[in-house]
């Protein structure tokens, strides 16, 4: 284990190049660009390739080719550059390409402002596609998570065939702070189809990413966006074909809910107080649920590190007990929806929201929100 | 846990001085978190760097005070005055007209001037803190060597020992762990 003082960014690359990404193609934008430049000075010296694109489409879509190609492949963006990559990452997911995106989030929507901290993208994350999709999203909330989240997202993209999004924040990425770097890691190889007969875009458990064929190694395999049938061929009238695919694509990662769900529960377990948060903002509700306990309220904190897709038993199971539930959220209020359909009825769901500036949510503002009028 | 945060503006070294701090107190041994906030223009604005530091993980970087704050600039100020009226110890360069309870004045830019170290109030004001004994000063120069302007750096350092002294028990009773 080695111990480094790293940027948000810098454990985003270098949880990629430890996970084996050996591609990267991308548009700097602030505040990812430092992902950006730590490949471009490493991907080289290890034989992997780097690309400036000429926008964010392109980005994307290079990183589309090479995963075909079957290099380990990323890309890093911020709220306006991952609005572009939509469109490609719909295509990725029709296509079944693995691939790894982080979007380091700042305010929006637009340009917003560049340099600050929010977490407005939780709903374009995981529904900024047109049509019926799901990929998985997972936040960090330090340094160190967004090392060991990049090489799961790695993980998670080759075995299930899937784009998956790493949502980091302007605060994580231009933080610094104490990065334990693993010695080894080993992600499995995506598996290749036994012989040309095995459908590349079938499978008969849907919990099972098809094989993946490469190309240039002589399978004939037609890649496209279009609805298609289990080998490839485009089928864009009938019901069954359509329904079967696009069911098939969702079910690869709803029904594997239980496998990517990730979560920390901190406090009591029969809390009268609940937070509910994710990414960067947790820091300060760690510090908040500290506070509240040493007042002799009995709290949890109940922190997603898997943002989708949702394990709604878990959460329901977690907030069973609590009769107010503080949400802060750097953002106008995404998160709280989850909490509103998942908390019992009578419960009150206080929304602590707080975007632009770069001030983050305090630790006082969630004490004060959960005590309420009767502190 | 502890912090310690440098204000100015933009074009001071202000990020630099945390980057120096947080590097210092990673290679004495502790947990650090960095954090600095700032604009997009490279010069003139107000910007906050600050690190918190503690022998375990830091639990939450998003603090709402500091132990020690050094402001050497106004323009860092008005923004983050709440945080620096519960701070335990603010030095304000005695070019900075504020008033606050807790704070000492010390004449770091006018050192730099005199002493021909001319826009080195941030590392002048790393001194100020290592002087304290919480940097260990070899550590910090092992830090500075690594970085731009390094003779210069030195130099400026050694004269915020010097000028630290007289603070030096003050700031190590709002660091020390």
């Amino acid at each position: 284990m080695v111990r480094a003082l790293l940027s948000g960014n810098e454990a985003v690359a270098e949880g990629a190049l430890a996970a084996g990404c050996n591609f990267f193609a991308g548009y700097p934008i602030t505040p990812s660009s430092e992902i950006m430049h730590y490949m471009a000075r490493e991907l080289p010296k290890r034989g992997g390739s780097f690309i400036q694109a000429e926008d964010e489409l392109a980005a994307i879509n290079m990183v589309i080719g090479a995963s075909w190609a079957g290099a380990r492949a990323m890309t890093a963006t911020s709220g306006p550059g991952f609005s572009l990559m939509q469109e490609g990452l719909g295509y990725a997911i029709m296509t079944e390409t693995p691939l790894v995106i982080v979007n380091v989030m700042r305010a929006g929507p637009a340009t917003g402002q560049a340099t600050k901290a929010a977490q407005g993208d939780l709903m374009q994350a995981r529904w900024g596609r047109h049509g019926d999709q799901m990929i998985p999203v997972l936040a960090p909330s330090s340094p160190q998570e967004a090392y060991d989240l990049t090489i799961e997202a790695f993980a998670i993209a080759e075995e299930l065939r899937t784009p998956v999004v790493v949502l980091s924040d302007e605060f994580i990425a231009h933080g610094r702070e104490v990065v334990e770097l693993r010695e080894k890691v080993e992600i499995p190889s995506r598996r290749k189809p036994r012989d040309p007969s095995e459908p590349p875009f079938g499978s008969p458990d849907p919990r099972i990413a098809p094989p993946m064929p490469p190309l240039g190694e002589g399978y004939y395999v037609i890649v496209t966006g279009s609805t298609h049938n289990e080998y490839g061929y485009r089928d864009v009238h009938s019901f069954e074909t359509h329904f079967r695919l696009v069911k098939r694509l969702v079910d690869k990662i709803r029904l594997n809910v239980d496998k990517l769900f990730r979560y920390e529960v901190l406090g009591d377990d029969d809390a009268e107080v609940a937070i509910v948060c994710f990414g960067s903002v947790s820091r300060s509700a760690k510090q908040a649920l500290r506070m509240l306990r040493s007042r002799g309220v009995r709290a949890k904190l109940l922190r997603l590190v898997t943002l989708w897709p949702m394990n709604d038993e878990v959460v329901r199971r977690e907030l069973r007990s609590a009769k107010t539930i503080v949400v802060p959220e750097m953002n106008l209020g995404q998160l709280i929806y989850d909490v509103q359909r998942l908390a019992r009825e009578d419960s009150r769901i206080v929304a602590v929201n707080k975007v632009g500036g770069g001030i983050p949510i305090y630790p006082s503002e969630i004490v004060e929100a959960a005590l309420g009028g009767s502190r | 846990m502890r912090s310690i945060a440098f204000l100015g503006r933009g074009g001071q070294g202000i990020v630099f001085a945390g980057e120096v701090i947080a590097e210092t107190l990673f290679e004495q041994g502790l947990y650090v978190a960095q954090l600095q906030s700032y604009g997009a223009e490279v010069r003139g604005g107000s910007v906050l760097s600050y690190v918190v530091f503690d022998r375990d993980r830091v639990e939450n970087p998003f603090i709402e005070s500091f132990s020690l704050a050094i402001v050497l600039h106004e323009a860092g100020m008005r923004r983050w005055m709440k945080h620096l009226e519960g701070s335990d110890l603010v030095i304000l360069d005695e070019l900075v007209s504020a008033e606050l309870r807790n704070a000492v004045k010390l004449p770091i830019s006018r050192v730099c001037v005199e002493k021909g170290v001319l826009g080195r109030e941030n590392v002048v004001a790393i001194g100020v803190i290592a002087a304290s004994g919480v940097l260990d000063p070899s550590v910090v120069e092992r830090v500075l060597s690594r970085k731009r302007g390094f003779e210069k750096n030195i130099e400026a350092l050694k004269l915020g020992l010097e000028l630290g002294r007289d603070v030096a028990d003050r700031v190590a009773a709002v660091l020390r762990l």
